[in-house]
């Protein structure tokens, strides 16, 4: 009696449970595959947060800091304060603010005090240097100083005006000085503190980053000797200096110093804002820096209790726009100097502007205004306003709004320095005691997220360009409390990926998709859209070339190709679906794309006009052999071929001269120049594309179609009729700039060959199967009851293949949506959203193909990449799996035949 | 087990040529490639009259069948000599337009093989692929095509209803219906019942004994006793050769060859 | 004319004969004589079909006629023509003629293209001239076509350098120049790639572990003393490291100083002359006086420098022996990994899953896997591979080589394992297929005979589905060796300094990145200096890979006729 081994046995129950987990491995990759798009993705829809880090107690010596700039090192939980016209001597706070890495509470505030002072002659050469004072000490220093935005400074020496820039400098330790520090600071600086040492600032080394040294550094840009002496009245306080971005020169706002009771701007002296423009030139051999003042004729006559909050502010780092009444600006441009005849209004439904803050880019501007009581927060592209400004004739420039919405008027704008947005201090809306924090976003207008704070907290605040912001009172001594204002994917919403948004500079709204360009102020444009009508638009295409002469080959090789011949055909085309798309999207883009381009007519007139060709063969070449082969019922197929090679032969010829003749007569020549409005006629366009409807619609009228006398009148009307119907409907429409627009040489076209070339296999071969697994007794019913074998196909076997054709072409349309390589080489990948076939496209694919090496991994462009992913995989996973129940029901209704 | 050499050699039947023979097989021989399946056939079919062609499995009856009406063309490397004459027409002549054969030959196929269309449309489908199209034709011939096909009381109310939703029995009673829509003067009858109960056969063999005087019918089967109670001449072929053929009763009762014998009486087959 | 008119006179009198058609069939009567025959219905179609097939036949020809006809031209030495047109002479190979339009007249004129190379000898590498002005054209015995190690290839004459212009070498003396150069050259090869090669390695090898000691100390784990001492060894094991790799590196520098001894001077048609070390001359010919067996014996030899050797100018000359390389190594690191999932999937889902809602579930998993486009395995492989796994690996394994990533980024590893995701559904599906051919008697037999699940399965149930499998897989591998896609992203660069299996001592690099034959010509093809230039061997390397994708697909269909014949008996398809 034979027993099993036990190891056998063992092995076995081994194998089957491995078998199983590699089994369910499969569905783990589909699962996996989707899971991990979706992770990529899906951050990119999570909400901004605005979280209060609390307060950090009192701001330390008595004098409050009204108003302060904050400098920030990238990773040293190090703040720098700085005074902000504060009249009063320049003093500078350096205190760790920001949280240590990894622990909410900010690190236990550790400060610093500086004091400007005059520099020793021998020390560095500059003429003011910062010293250390200890905190206490309430000795002023003899300048006064006030912050101006990211780090510099304007400094009042006597009748002086200095402009420095306040800088942290970190130095690297490198492993031999790291070693030779003295030992305790060594060890301090291991135990997760940083230390300060005299005037440096020591910060502890992390796996990514050895330790290094902070040092605080007041370097002076621009000097101006006799600044206060041409203006007596103005005071440092009320000296705003704007620079001009990328450039060294800038304007000096001063408003005049408001009596002591605080009204800005009271009745009896108006405004009389002064506008001092200050371009510095640096004479690059000997170094030596001059400056120039010029005074800009400010026609502000502002109104009592109407002042413009926030300042002018440059517009793309060259125009500037001076409020010169609550609803217009005048605009001057830095570049040649000059005031704008025009004047810049704001649209009548606005109003009046109450505040104005220049957003990051410098192109757009974020406006509040007041109309009939309802405060309207609306974005301006005023660098395009400016541009039109210089050269237009009338007098009075409405600047386009990129959007505008009802919102609650603010107490204060500040900018987001490095994304579109802007932070709104609210009045609490319920009249409590806490105030409302509001970030908003300016691409489409949408509030990303809102915080509250301490009711007076809200009195001044600074940001820096990482998101964080501090914001204290400068009545009450309640101290500082720090914000972080993470957005990460800040332009992305369902509005922005598939919405018409108006960009900056853009005519109107659209859907346009830039991800990248130049500079860093650029606007991304991420809009799918365009991007989606890319991918459809080459399937479509494609499967219109793909589809017809796929299933009819199918048909005729399943239905009328004798056995042998088939075969041949069926593995020949079969390894037509091998062909690596890299081959075809490479031979489209340097042998088909060009031939096109010369042959384009002869080209569009055979596609047109061939299937109706070898219709009228059928018809007119009775051939005695064909008659034979009628006759035995059965079309010697091969036979047939060889004659329809030697159709195709002569009408390709006849064509392309005929194509030739029609271009030269009807298109003047050129059918590329004639689409861009060259000479022409356009009713033989609208011929053309009548022909195919005026033939079936001919035919399919109800006389007798047997009659010979129809048939032969209808191919020699058909050509006469689309034609006189085209020159009619050409009358009033033209249809070269909507449908036909531009003739790109990569085109549309090109891609339906070339993709058609990859999808026919597959369509085919699907095709082939679901047709040849028609039972035969059915095809025997019928040609028993006498039908014809065309009759047979048409009435009895396609009806009953359908489902597994239609499934085939599912397939077919699947495959075309992936298709990648075509697409990005046989394209020129230009994200247009036309009909037009002889424009180019932006297929998703392609997009994801050409842009993903360049993108940074986790920012937004990478992520919405992997979105657009998620949106192919979704579409082929829908399209595959009704492929599959449509072939699965149709094989079981095979079987009840 | 008889062997082919030692079969007599075919000789002509006058008793059965007492009416106008609606179909005549001239020494036909017919070829599967390169193997020989049908040997010099001479057989007349009575007009109007039912024949039986009966003989063990591949014999070559059905292959004789389908070369009536030209469907063995379907099956690629087929050669043929002699010849089948209906009426005066031969059916292998050379530029015969096959199709307006066929519709006057009607064919039922052993399987039922009703087209997933419905009732109205599989009855009406021969007339509407010769080109006729309107309602009331349609209507009438597929009334009349029921009505001979004893189904139109089953299926009257349902007409638009899929053809697959019927039994196997009324299923085959449809493609009877459909061979005889055309009007066809033959109807090649391809062992109609051998998927059938008991019950349906019997309601066809009824069918096929009203149509005596209507059609000449031509019926391969492989049961004895449907071929003695159904027609009226019978054939019998074994391994591709016509070995006897004469009126049923007389074959059946004394049937003149020795082959004939042993197979009536079951001795082999 | 349709043959029916003579039918109907038949059928009349058929029906005459026959006794008078009862009452119920008059209307049957009336509707057969106003039938025409239906015979030629629906032939037109039967033309539209027909044509349909002819035109994707004629599709495939024409686009395979393209492919192998550029490909060969590509290799094919063509002759050298001499051009007068009104003053200027233009000597090279005339690519083609196009016929554009002229700027001034408008008329369409034909230009003829001619390539001259010696582009280091200040002449433009293509010359349009207007095939109407060309005054004589004839082709000089004398004039040579060499491929050059830099600077593309030069048409001229080479002249030897003592003779100042004068004596024109002849084709046996450039012959054993060539030859001796080429003799040189392998010696130096050889001595950079061996112990020069492996100095280099380990030089890095100390550099990095000094580097990791430095950090323990940073994070506090070493104290400074071991720290130095620990760095110190390491620096005297450098020092004797770096004595040996000067005296091996001075040993190449003499034999290159004696190489560059031996000089030879090309003229340009132009007159310019230039003096360069012979072995820059990589092979020449004198392509007008080559009869056509030569010629031959010349395609052959490019054809196999064009398999074997080292691209040169950036991918547009040289060989693509990297790219083929490097695509059969992924390829078959795919199929490593592709073969036992694949195999053991279908199993799992014919053998060993009841056919519930599961298998049929796993059935539409496996369908999506095959119809999700190729980027989004790209996307996957690079999202998954090289970012989670590779950079989790490189944290764990290889800290101090930080922050490059070795297997952080894209390698050889992750494109074969993104390209066997890829290729999984196809072999699954052709596994399954040969799985349910296996009747199910042979199947019940070995459980008679007692035999386990896995034993019927590994005996009677696999051996038969070998074929089947076997088709799978190369149909896989036909899919990976053209596809594209997905490798942008998981690995493939444009120049790879080195292969991915090679002689040093892991021998598989599995992190390094490589050249792929179908990413070389999507590169070439549009990323190139210039498409003119590079046209030729983009249209080479397509042939090449055309060729070999067809080889395999060849080979799939022949095993699946003889796999279906074998089971044609009993109807299993």
């Amino acid at each position: 009696m034979y027993k099993t081994r036990r190891r056998v046995l063992i092995l076995d129950r081994i194998s089957s449970v491995a078998i199983t987990v590699v089994g369910l491995s499969v569905i783990l990759a589909v699962a996996g595959m989707m899971l991990f798009l979706i992770g990529s993705s899906l951050p990119l829809f999570n909400r901004e947060t605005l979280d209060n880090t609390g307060l950090l107690g009192n701001t330390g010596p008595a004098d409050k800091m009204n108003a302060g700039e904050m400098l920030l090192d990238e990773n040293a939980p190090v703040a720098i304060l700085l005074p902000h016209a504060s009249g009063g001597h320049c003093k500078i706070l350096a205190r760790s603010v920001i949280p240590a890495a990894g622990s909410a509470k900010p690190a236990d505030s550790v400060s610093q005090t500086f004091v400007l002072t005059k520099s020793a002659a021998d020390a560095s050469g500059l003429p003011l240097t910062l010293a250390k004072v200890d905190e206490k000490a309430a000795t002023a220093g003899e300048y006064s100083c006030s912050a101006q935005g990211d780090g510099r400074m304007l400094v009042r020496d006597g009748q002086k005006l200095h402009l420095g820039q306040l800088k942290i400098l970190r130095t690297f330790l490198s492993g031999e000085d790291f070693r030779n520090l003295p030992a305790d600071q060594r060890s301090r600086l291991t135990e997760e503190k940083w230390s300060v040492s005299n005037d440096e600032i020591l910060v502890k080394p992390s796996k990514q980053s050895p330790a290094a040294k902070l040092s605080l550094q007041f370097e002076i840009e621009w000097s101006i000797a006799d600044f206060f002496t041409t203006n007596p009245s103005a005071e440092l306080k009320s000296v705003q200096f704007i620079k001009r971005p990328s450039k060294s020169d800038g304007l000096f706002v001063v408003t005049p110093q408001p009596p002591a009771s605080g009204a800005q701007n009271s009745a009896e002296n108006p405004a009389q804002v002064k506008y001092i423009l200050m371009s510095a030139t640096e004479n690059a051999v000997t170094g030596e820096k001059s400056t120039a003042l010029r005074e800009l004729p400010s026609k502000t006559n502002l109104s009592a209790g109407q002042s413009v909050r926030g300042n002018p502010a440059w517009i793309e780092g060259r125009f500037l726009l001076i409020p010169a009444s609550p609803k217009s600006f005048t605009v001057f441009d830095a570049e040649d100097g000059q005031l704008s005849s025009a004047l810049l209004t704001i649209p009548d439904e606005l109003g009046s502007v109450a505040a104005l803050s220049a957003n990051f880019g410098g192109a757009a501007v974020f406006t509040e205004s007041v109309a009939g009581g309802q405060t309207f927060c609306a974005s301006l592209d005023a660098g395009r306003a400016s541009r039109l400004a210089f050269g237009s004739a009338d007098l009075r420039l409405q600047i386009p709004v990129l959007w505008a919405d009802k919102c609650r008027s603010s107490n204060r704008l500040i900018p987001h320095p490095h994304q579109r947005a802007v932070y709104r201090f609210l009045p609490s809306d319920t009249g409590g005691k806490n105030a409302i924090l509001e970030a908003r976003e300016l691409t489409t207008g949408r509030i990303a997220s809102t915080a509250a704070l301490p009711a007076e907290a809200f009195a001044s605040a600074v940001t820096d360009s990482k998101g964080y912001m501090l914001a204290w009172n400068t009545a009450g001594a309640q101290g500082m409390s720090l914000l972080k204002f993470n957005a990460p994917h800040l332009e992305v919403s369902l509005k922005s990926l598939f919405g018409k948004i108006r960009y900056e500079s853009y005519e109107n709204a659209s859907y346009s998709w830039q991800s990248t360009s130049g500079t860093d102020e650029f606007q991304a444009k991420f809009s799918l859209v365009p991007l989606i009508w890319g991918t459809v638009k080459a399937t479509l295409y494609s499967l219109l070339f793909a589809v017809p002469l796929a299933i009819f080959s199918a048909v005729y090789s399943s239905e009328i190709l004798d056995r042998q011949t088939r075969n041949v055909v069926k593995p020949t085309l079969e390894m037509m679906a091998s062909i690596p798309s890299v081959v075809l999207g490479f031979l489209a883009a340097i042998v088909i794309a060009p031939w096109i381009e010369e042959h384009i007519v002869s080209v569009l007139l055979i596609g047109v006009s061939m299937p109706f060709m070898l219709y009228a063969a059928g018809v007119f070449l009775q051939i005695p052999s064909a008659r034979h082969l009628t006759a035995r019922g059965l079309y010697a197929s091969r036979r047939l071929l060889m004659w329809v090679v030697g159709g195709f032969a002569v009408s390709i010829w006849l064509l392309s001269r005929a194509g030739l003749w029609l271009e030269n007569t009807a298109f003047g020549g050129d059918l590329k120049a004639f689409l861009s409005g060259g000479a022409g006629t356009e009713g033989v366009l609208w011929g053309l594309l009548f022909l195919p409807l005026v033939f079936i619609s001919l035919w399919s009228l109800p006389v007798r179609r047997a009659r010979n006398w129809y048939r032969i009148a209808v191919f020699l009307l058909g050509p006469v009729v689309s034609v006189w119907l085209g020159s009619i409907v050409s009358g009033h429409t033209t249809l070269r700039n909507d449908l036909l627009g531009q003739y790109a040489q990569r085109n549309t076209l090109v891609i339906s060959i070339a993709m058609g070339f990859a999808i026919i296999p597959i369509i085919y071969s699907l095709a082939e199967d679901a047709l040849t697994s028609v039972p035969g007794s059915l095809r025997a019913g019928s040609l028993a009851c006498g039908a014809s074998v065309w009759q047979t196909t048409a009435r009895v076997v396609l009806p009953t293949a359908a489902s597994g054709l239609f499934s085939a072409v599912m397939v077919g349309l699947g495959r075309g949506i992936g298709e990648t390589m075509i697409v990005v080489m046989a394209t020129g990948n230009t994200a247009v959203m036309t009909l037009n076939p002889f424009d180019g496209l932006r297929s998703m694919a392609a997009n994801i193909a050409v842009e993903l090496p360049e993108a940074a991994q986790g920012s937004t462009h990478y992520r919405i990449l992997f979105l657009s992913a998620l949106v192919l995989f979704m579409f082929t996973f829908t399209l595959n799996s009704f492929a599959e129940f449509l072939r699965s029901r149709y094989r079981a209704r095979n079987k009840a035949l | 087990m008889l062997n082919p050499n030692d079969l007599p050699a075919p000789f002509s039947h006058p008793e059965i040529l007492t009416g106008p023979a609606q179909i005549s097989i001239q020494n036909f021989n017919l070829w599967y490639g390169k193997a020989q399946a049908l040997h010099n056939i001479n057989l007349p079919v009575l007009q109007h009259a039912i024949t039986s062609f009966i003989g063990p499995s591949g014999c070559g009856k059905s292959t004789l069948l389908r070369s009536i009406n030209r469907l063995n063309d379907l099956i690629d490397n087929i050669s043929v000599t002699g010849d089948i004459k209906i009426g005066e027409r031969s059916v292998y002549e050379r530029h015969l337009d096959v199709t307006s054969l066929r519709k006057r030959i009607g064919m039922v196929f052993q399987k039922s093989n009703p087209f997933p269309m419905s009732i109205y449309e599989n009855v009406c489908y021969p007339l509407r692929i010769s080109g006729i199209s309107q309602r009331n034709i349609l209507d009438e011939a597929v009334e009349t095509s029921l009505r001979s096909a004893a189904l139109w009381d089953e299926v009257k109310d349902r007409l638009k209803r899929s053809a697959l939703d019927l039994s196997g029995g009324q299923q085959q009673r449809l493609c009877i219906a459909r061979a005889i829509a055309g009007n066809p003067e033959v109807l090649l009858m391809d062992e109609p019942c051998s998927a059938l109960d008991p019950i349906s056969t019997a309601k066809i063999e009824e069918l096929i004994a009203e149509m005596r005087g209507r059609f000449t019918v031509v019926i391969v089967t492989h049961s004895m006793s449907q071929a003695s109670r159904v027609s009226d001449q019978t054939a019998f072929f074994y391994l591709g050769r016509l070995i006897e053929a004469g009126p049923t009763k007389r074959l059946f009762e004394s049937p003149h060859t020795k082959a004939t014998q042993d197979y009536i009486s079951g001795r082999f087959g | 004319m349709f043959g029916s008119s003579k039918m109907k006179s038949d059928s009349q009198s058929l029906s005459n004969g026959a006794p008078k058609p009862s009452v119920l069939f008059k209307t049957a009567v009336r509707i057969r004589s106003k039938a025409h025959s239906n015979a030629t219905e629906g032939v037109p179609w039967i033309w539209v079909c027909a044509g349909a097939l002819v035109t994707i036949l004629l599709l495939i020809a024409g686009m395979f006629g393209i492919i192998i006809a550029q490909g060969i031209s590509a290799l094919w030495p063509k002759s050298v023509i001499q051009l007068q047109h009104d003053s200027q002479t233009v000597v090279g190979m005339s690519m083609r003629t196009e016929d554009s339009e002229n700027t001034e007249t408008g008329q369409p004129e034909s230009k003829v293209l001619v390539y001259q190379a010696n582009r280091d000898f200040g002449m433009n590498e293509f010359a349009f001239v207007p095939a109407a002005k060309i005054g004589t054209s004839d082709k000089p015995a004398q004039i040579w076509f060499a491929e050059r190690a830099e600077w593309g290839p030069f048409i001229g004459r080479i002249v030897s350098p003592e003779s100042a212009g004068a004596a024109d070498l002849n084709a046996g003396q450039v012959k054993d120049l060539i030859g001796s150069a080429a003799v040189r050259y392998k010696e130096i090869k050889a001595l950079e790639k061996g112990p020069l090669a492996d100095l280099n390695t380990d030089i890095e090898e100390l550099r990095l572990k000094k580097r990791a000691t430095e950090r323990h100390l940073e994070l506090g784990e070493l104290s400074a003393a071991e720290a130095s001492a620990k760095i110190s060894a390491i620096e005297n094991q450098l020092s004797d490291l770096q004595t040996k790799h000067a005296s091996v590196s001075e040993k190449v520098q003499t034999l290159r100083a004696a190489d560059e001894a031996v000089k030879a001077t090309l003229i340009a048609p132009n007159g310019q002359t230039k003096t360069l070390p012979a072995s820059q001359l990589l092979n020449a010919y004198l392509p007008n006086q080559l009869s056509v067996p030569e010629k031959i014996g010349i395609f052959m030899s490019r054809l196999w420098s064009f398999v074997s050797d080292e691209p040169r100018e950036a991918n547009t000359e040289g060989g693509v022996f990297p790219a083929l390389f490097g695509t059969v190594a992924m390829t078959l690191f795919m199929t490593m990994a592709v073969l036992p999932v694949g195999v053991m999937s279908a199993v799992y889902m014919r053998e060993i899953a009841q056919q519930g809602t599961l298998v049929s579930l796993l059935r539409i998993a496996v369908n999506n896997l095959a119809g999700v486009p190729s980027i989004v395995y790209g996307i996957f492989g690079v999202g998954f591979f090289c970012y989670t796994v590779g950079v989790s690996v490189d944290q764990l394994f290889f800290q101090d080589k930080l922050p490059n990533p070795t297997f952080g980024t894209g390698g050889i590893l992750w494109a074969s394992l993104t390209l066997s995701l890829l290729t999984v559904p196809v072999v699954i599906v052709s596994t399954e297929e040969a799985l349910s051919a296996v009747p199910r008697s042979l199947r019940e037999a070995s459980y008679g005979c007692g035999a386990t699940r896995m034993q019927t399965l590994w005996n009677i149930v696999l051996p038969k589905a070998v074929p089947g499998v076997m088709t799978g897989l190369i149909l896989a591998m036909a899919r990976a060796v053209g596809e594209v896609a997905p490798l942008l992203m998981t690995g493939v660069v444009k120049l790879a300094p080195a292969l991915p299996v090679d002689g040093h001592f892991p021998f598989f690099h599995l992190e390094r990145s490589f050249m792929h034959l179908g990413f070389h010509i999507y590169d070439l093809g549009f990323q190139s200096r210039s498409t003119e230039l590079s046209r030729p061997m983009v249209f080479a390397s397509t042939s090449l890979l055309v060729g070999v994708v067809l080889l395999l697909n060849f080979v799939a269909i022949k095993i699946r006729s003889q796999l279906r014949k074998r089971f044609e008996g009993r109807g299993a398809f």
